[in-house]
């Protein structure tokens, strides 16, 4: 009111007095609701600050769930894969007429998608039922199609499924055959002994390893690592395992990892029950009634020697002849038969030759290349060739596919032999001899194998591969001795006069030939129990030879002693020694090769174009 | 006489709207630095499961096949990755560093739990017989890992059976020769 007053007033400089109020009312009517705006715009900024950082947080843990959500179906896709591995590992070969205990049908495997395994994996599965649910299949890695056969290499792919989240691998994998991990196990003991020149062991491609000691005696270096080799050193399986002198520096270059548990390997009955699919032990000792159920005619003895090879002049095989009666032992009464002599040297040959599938499929040879021999004993001019058609393909009318040899020795019922069904182990698998046991070292001296001749390039031309495995089931060692200088016997295209074991295959330039060794190709397996006691079953023993160098290839058994200067190589001409291409070869394991990725869940069937590679290209 | 008044009305009002907003924010603010740090912390019990279960699969089935995982040697109660020791039980801290105090019994790695222990694994594994007896290495062995956050109290939260509360479960499969 007094205001207004004021206001009423009409001079002048009350008016413009007048005016200054009015501004600043309307200016404060002007400012009306502004606390308010000010107030709702900074819950507005501040709502948005905390939508940006709340839609972080969800974020943040949505990714953490993701990956939670994300790992658990790739780990699953694994574990399903690796219950397909493990079912091919147990699988029974194609075709079996029996199962062999332990081991699963063939045609339970998932082999393509439409056929997978799919459902959880239980307990009675894996040990441990896991969540969600899973589906694998396997087929042929030559076209991911086919159906997949042992021991073939494979192709896997395998799904995993849970709360809802799909992941799907893809991997190569491929057999492992019995020589393939170690090139020297013994379960009990492995000993290296140099010679009096203190030459001793080399080795090259692959493990060497024990259950229970490696040991060395008389000079350094009694084993060392051959030049350009792979030597992968020393595995320790189990607590108790032990490399002997080791602080005195004789491993130190060695990689020594100790394995958790000793290092389990399949028996000889194991070995022969995945070959003849159950009906090793049984079978054989029936067939054997008609002593030892050898391919009789595929054993034969040297009658007349080749004649000399004056350089590229025709040539003249040597003549072989075939017992008169089966053979079930190679000892003195067998190799008197032949009485030849070759580059003025006196021997005794004896040959046994596989058959191979082409012309001789599984169904006429039951016998599968198995020879069995209750006692193998040769002497200083003695050589046995092991001939196993060579694979060259340029070479016919040579074999297209080769096949191994497996000699088996056993049948004495020695008072060492172990495992359950006698005093201190089972009943030979073939009967005994019905002479006396026979007592020491089953001993094998020369070796000879088959090669293929350039006559024109005088140079070898192609190579018996070392598909032969040696399997002592007896409770003696079985020694590696040879005794022949292969120089003073050999195929030598270059020099006129040399003198082969010419066999009478002589096609166009190339002449089939056999040549000494001097090594034990292929594997000698002396396994005969899943924890051999500290006896000499099964041991094997290779002795070197002063003025030549012996070979081995691959040796697994209860001891293996190592004598002198000797060459382990786990592979031939780096090639692996059993050859993947025959059926019946047993298989250790399949494994994981390379090429593991992450698929497309919903692209498995084709084209499986790959999302992730975490193998091998 | 009202205009004046209706300033501070104004100001009544707009604070009353600052801080109810400003209450739930700070709630909501508090909800989300809470629920990051459970998703930090869900995140490193996951990490524990994964280092655990990988560290399993990088030894390979016939390393830790079940007979191996015997009671740790002396000194060895933080496994390594070499030592075939791999304990039932055992804990973590923050930065997912195992720490001492792990054991095969369960009682024994309760009895012996670090003041910085931030995750509790417990580590199971079964053994299928698929192989039998010719082929004990040729068998399955499920491998499952369970991670427990330990609360800042250092208690292990348990359900109403008494087991620790699982934060996350991993599991898989392993046999010889696969991955």
């Amino acid at each position: 009111m007094i205001r207004h007053k004021l206001y009423s007033a009409k001079s002048a400089p009350a008016l413009i007095r007048s005016a200054r109020p009015s501004m600043r009312r309307r200016a404060r009517q002007a400012r009306r609701g502004v606390a308010l705006i000010y107030a709702l715009i900074a819950v507005a900024v501040l709502s948005i600050l905390i939508l940006g950082a709340g839609r972080m947080v969800a974020s943040h843990r949505g990714v953490a769930e993701a990956t939670r959500r994300y790992a658990k179906p790739i780990y699953l896709a694994e574990a399903a894969a690796n219950w397909q591995i493990n079912q091919m590992s147990r699988v029974n070969l194609p075709g079996d007429h029996r199962a062999v205990p332990g081991r699963i049908d063939y045609d339970n495997i998932a082999y393509d998608a439409a056929h997978a395994r799919i459902g959880a994996l239980n307990a009675n599965d894996t040990g441990v039922a896991l969540d969600g649910t899973s589906k694998v299949w396997v087929v042929s890695a030559a076209d991911n199609v086919s159906r997949w056969a042992p021991p073939g290499n494979f192709a896997l792919y395998a799904t995993g499924t849970v709360d809802g989240v799909t992941r799907a691998i893809s991997l190569y994998g491929q057999p492992t055959f019995l020589s393939e991990p170690y090139v020297i196990f013994g379960l009990n003991k492995i000993q290296f002994t140099a010679d009096a020149g203190g030459n001793g062991c080399s080795i090259a491609h692959g493990y060497i390893g024990t259950n229970g000691s490696v040991e060395r005696y008389v000079a350094d270096p009694p084993i060392v690592p051959a030049p350009n080799g792979t030597f992968a050193g020393c595995r320790l399986g189990g607590a108790g395992a032990t490399v002997a002198d080791a602080a005195s520096g004789w491993a130190d270059a060695w990689d020594v990892p100790r394995l958790p548990r000793p290092v389990v390997w399949p028996t000889i009955d194991d070995i022969l029950q995945y070959i003849y699919q159950g009906g090793s032990t049984d079978d054989l000792h029936i067939n054997s009634a008609a002593l030892a159920n050898n391919d009789n005619d595929r054993i034969e003895y040297m009658v007349t020697p080749a004649v000399a090879r004056p350089g590229n002049a025709p040539k003249h095989g040597a003549a072989y002849q075939r017992f008169a009666q089966p053979v079930t032992q190679l000892t003195d009464a067998e190799f008197s038969k032949s009485n030849v002599t070759i580059n003025g040297v006196p021997m005794r040959v004896i040959k046994i030759t596989a058959r191979h599938r082409p012309d001789d499929p599984d169904t006429n040879n039951p016998q599968k290349n198995l020879y069995c021999f209750h006692d193998i004993q040769m002497g200083p001019n003695d050589v046995l060739i092991l001939d196993i058609p060579l694979t060259n393909s340029g070479m016919q009318p040579i074999d297209t596919v080769a096949t191994s040899i497996r000699i088996l020795i056993d049948g004495n019922p020695e008072a060492t032999q172990i495992g359950p069904g006698g005093t201190n182990g089972p009943a030979p698998i073939l009967p005994p001899p019905g002479g006396p046991s026979v007592n020491g070292h089953i001993t094998i001296t020369n070796l000879a194998y088959s090669q293929v001749v350039d006559d024109n390039k005088f140079k070898v031309h192609d190579q018996q591969e070392p598909g032969i495995i040696w399997l002592n089931n007896t409770g003696r060692a079985i020694e590696f001795s040879p005794t022949l200088n292969p120089a003073n016997v050999k195929v030598d295209a270059t020099t006129p006069g040399s003198v082969d074991f010419y066999t009478v295959n002589n096609f166009g330039n190339y002449t089939y030939a056999y040549v000494l060794g001097p090594g034990m190709r292929g594997l000698a397996y002396g396994v005969n129990a899943l924890s051999a006691p500290n006896n000499s079953a099964g041991d094997i023993i290779v002795t070197g030879a002063p003025n030549f160098n012996v070979q081995a290839n691959a040796l697994i058994g209860n001891h293996v002693y190592i004598n002198g200067k000797v060459a382990v190589d786990g592979r031939f001409n780096g090639n692996a020694l059993e050859p993947p291409s025959n059926l019946n070869n047993y298989v250790l394991y399949y494994r994981l090769s390379n090429n593991y990725q992450e698929v497309e869940p919903t692209d498995l069937t084709l084209p499986r174009q790959p999302l992730y590679n975490y193998g091998a290209p | 006489m009202s205009r004046p008044g209706l300033t501070l009305i104004e100001l009544l009002v707009a604070s009353l709207i600052l801080v109810v907003s400003l209450t739930g924010m700070i709630s909501v603010w508090a909800y989300m630095i809470n629920g990051t740090i459970i998703t930090d912390e869900r995140a490193g019990a996951y990490e524990c499961a994964r280092l655990v279960l990988e560290r399993a699969r990088s030894m390979g089935y016939s390393s830790v096949i079940p007979t191996t995982s015997s009671a740790p040697a002396p000194g060895n109660s933080v496994s390594g990755w070499t030592s075939p020791h791999l304990l039932g039980f055992r804990y973590y801290d923050a930065n997912i560093q195992e720490l001492g105090g792990g054991s095969n019994v369960e009682a024994a790695a309760l009895a012996a739990q670090p003041a910085n222990a931030r995750y509790y694994v417990e580590t199971t594994f079964g053994y299928a017989n698929v192989g039998g007896n010719s082929r004990p290495d040729l068998n399955m062995l499920g491998y499952s890992v369970k991670v427990t956050e330990i609360d800042r109290f250092g208690v292990i939260p348990r359900d109403v059976n008494k087991r620790p509360i699982v934060s996350v479960q991993l599991q898989t499969a392993l046999t010889e020769g696969g991955i």
